[in-house]
């Protein structure tokens, strides 16, 4: 976090990686055993960047806060095990079907936080800076004060997560795609 | 700015064209009838477009593998285009949108897949959203912007208000915006299993209700600049003066009970048009006749307009629940409301919802 390590996996634990974080942070929203891996883990880095900024996210309008999330793979977790469960088991899950679209993770961060405001899910080749750069600057420039975005890629092997919060008013770093690009390389999550 | 509409164009279980769909409207002929396209569903209630893929494949005149959902679509967007010959110096747009795309293809190819180990692979190509509107676009010779969205039930309107925005913006000068959805097993079993699809004809608005009934067809509706207009001496129907969208935060796939998403969204679009309250006339209503949707709605009306709820009605009953059409089908039946100062009935209401009292008209 901002640099920070504040999490280490712990692979003598039952719990899966995403699991460890919500005890870790010891978080208490029981909707989250429900989530796919890709809402959780969009629900999880929403939670540890406010739990870094509380005063200020919390005093945005519930209209303000802007959510723009990308990866490459989709729902492909939840479209396996949805097809898993008609094809193999014979009994189409629909706790399941609900998750076979990647931009339910979106609902997920807002429904937890009450947020209304506009939000975004693209499916993309790869990371693309630009991809952020022109969706924000569109966001900010009408009626936005703040935006959530990243980069949430899970696969069965690989859970690749890389969120950032922009705002109108407050900037830490300046924000353009050399140091999105950066931050993204560095993994400074 | 005012958009203008200056086309429509209507497909659904009430009829395969506006005028016969304001015909169906007027004399309260509903369209939901037991299921005969789709094999192993027989019987069920539906909203079933009347003609088989092959009647519509020879009226349309088309070629190659196509899906229901283009078929469909293409004839709504063909009466709301109109013949309209295309011109250099407008920038010409289609936005349509669909929530299962060309899957009733991809059943058929599914089947014969598991079956024979034979299929025919060209069905895929039709499987995607995004065909079912290039193949549309093709057939009108539309080539500039081509845009396809899916957001579930709420795509047809969404088109529109897309549309909208590109003409305000002079992004286009001239834009097909609607919504075509075909049935097929994918969306009947998958509201099946939700547990909300009605065994019986759906009564949206009543305390009985239990569910919805699918139904399929398409609505299109042209809008134009004045630019446009000047060369295509099209008349104007009617004008989009206000939009919004807006989400609930509250479930994925339900209506918070408190209707904040439909409020907020009302409240935007009635503000952005400049119009009061008191000068809303009527409301079509979404009502698809489940518990939730039809509390959820009611509920939002209240918010908004308190003692004073306009005139209402679903029309659901007469088409069933067309998905990603049902917004752009219903804006349609909002223009012919206008055009021919017409309320059409919520068919089945007996008993106000509990919690709300309201009452919707009913002839």
């Amino acid at each position: 976090m901002n640099g920070k390590l504040v999490a280490q996996y712990d692979p003598s634990s039952t719990d899966g990686w995403l699991k460890q974080l919500y005890k870790g942070f010891q978080l208490n929203y029981p909707k989250f055993y429900k989530m796919d891996p890709l809402a959780q883990a969009g629900y999880l880095s929403s939670e540890l960047i406010k739990a870094n900024h509380p005063d200020r996210l919390l005093n945005y309008k519930d209209d303000a806060i802007a959510l723009v999330l990308a990866n490459r793979h989709a729902s492909v977790v939840s479209d396996l095990a949805f097809k898993n469960s008609y094809e193999i088991q014979n009994a189409p899950s629909p706790s399941l079907f609900v998750y076979t679209l990647p931009n339910i993770v979106l609902g997920e961060v807002a429904i937890a936080n009450k947020w209304y405001g506009e939000n975004m899910f693209a499916v993309l080749p790869k990371f693309a800076p630009e991809f952020y750069e022109q969706y924000a600057d569109i966001l900010l420039n009408s009626g936005s004060e703040a935006v959530l975005a990243g980069w949430l890629d899970i696969t069965d092997s690989e859970i690749e997560v890389f969120m950032f919060l922009l705002e109108k008013s407050f900037s830490e770093i300046k924000f353009n795609t050399v140091n999105l690009l950066k931050l993204a390389e560095n993994r400074v999550v | 700015m005012s958009v203008r509409i200056t086309g429509i164009g209507l497909v659904s279980a009430i009829g395969l064209n506006c005028q016969a769909n304001l015909l169906s409207l007027r004399t309260g002929k509903a369209g939901i009838a037991p299921l005969r396209n789709l094999s192993d569903r027989e019987g069920l209630l539906v909203g079933e477009v009347k003609l088989r893929n092959e009647e519509l494949v020879s009226r349309l005149n088309v070629t190659d593998h196509i899906s229901r959902t283009s078929l469909l679509g293409l004839m709504a967007a063909r009466e709301a285009w109109n013949d309209m010959p295309h011109h250099s110096s407008l920038k010409a747009g289609i936005i349509s949108s669909t929530s299962v795309g060309g899957m009733d293809r991809s059943e058929i190819f599914y089947r014969d897949y598991l079956n024979q180990g034979n299929p025919d692979y060209g069905l895929l190509l039709t499987h995607d959203s995004g065909n079912t509107t290039e193949r549309i676009a093709a057939a009108l010779g539309i080539t500039g912007y081509i845009n396809t969205l899916s957001t579930a039930c709420s795509s047809g309107v969404n088109a529109m208000m897309l549309g909208a925005r590109l003409l305000q913006q002079g992004k286009l000068d001239r834009v097909l915006v609607g919504g075509v959805d075909a049935l097929t097993r994918f969306t009947i079993n998958g509201f099946r299993s939700l547990m909300i699809y009605d065994e019986a004809w759906c009564r949206p608005f009543d305390e009985t209700r239990t569910g919805l009934n699918l139904g399929e067809g398409a609505g299109f509706l042209l809008l134009e600049n004045e630019k446009s207009i000047a060369i295509s001496g099209n008349k104007t129907l009617c004008y989009v003066n206000g939009y919004a969208n807006a989400a609930d935060a509250y479930h994925q796939t339900a209506s918070s009970p408190d209707g904040k998403g439909a409020t907020l969204a009302i409240e935007q679009a009635i503000s952005r048009s400049g119009l009061g309250k008191d000068q809303i006339s009527y409301i079509n209503a979404h009502g698809t006749g489940t518990k939730n949707n039809d509390l959820s709605e009611s509920v939002a009306l209240k918010n908004i307009f308190g003692d004073n709820v306009p005139k209402f009605s679903s029309t659901k009953p007469f088409t069933g629940h067309t998905l990603a059409a049902a917004g752009a089908i219903e804006a349609v039946f909002s223009v012919l409301s206008i055009q021919h100062n017409l309320i059409y009935p919520n068919l089945n209401f007996q008993t106000p919802i509990e919690e709300t009292g309201l009452i919707p008209v009913t002839e």
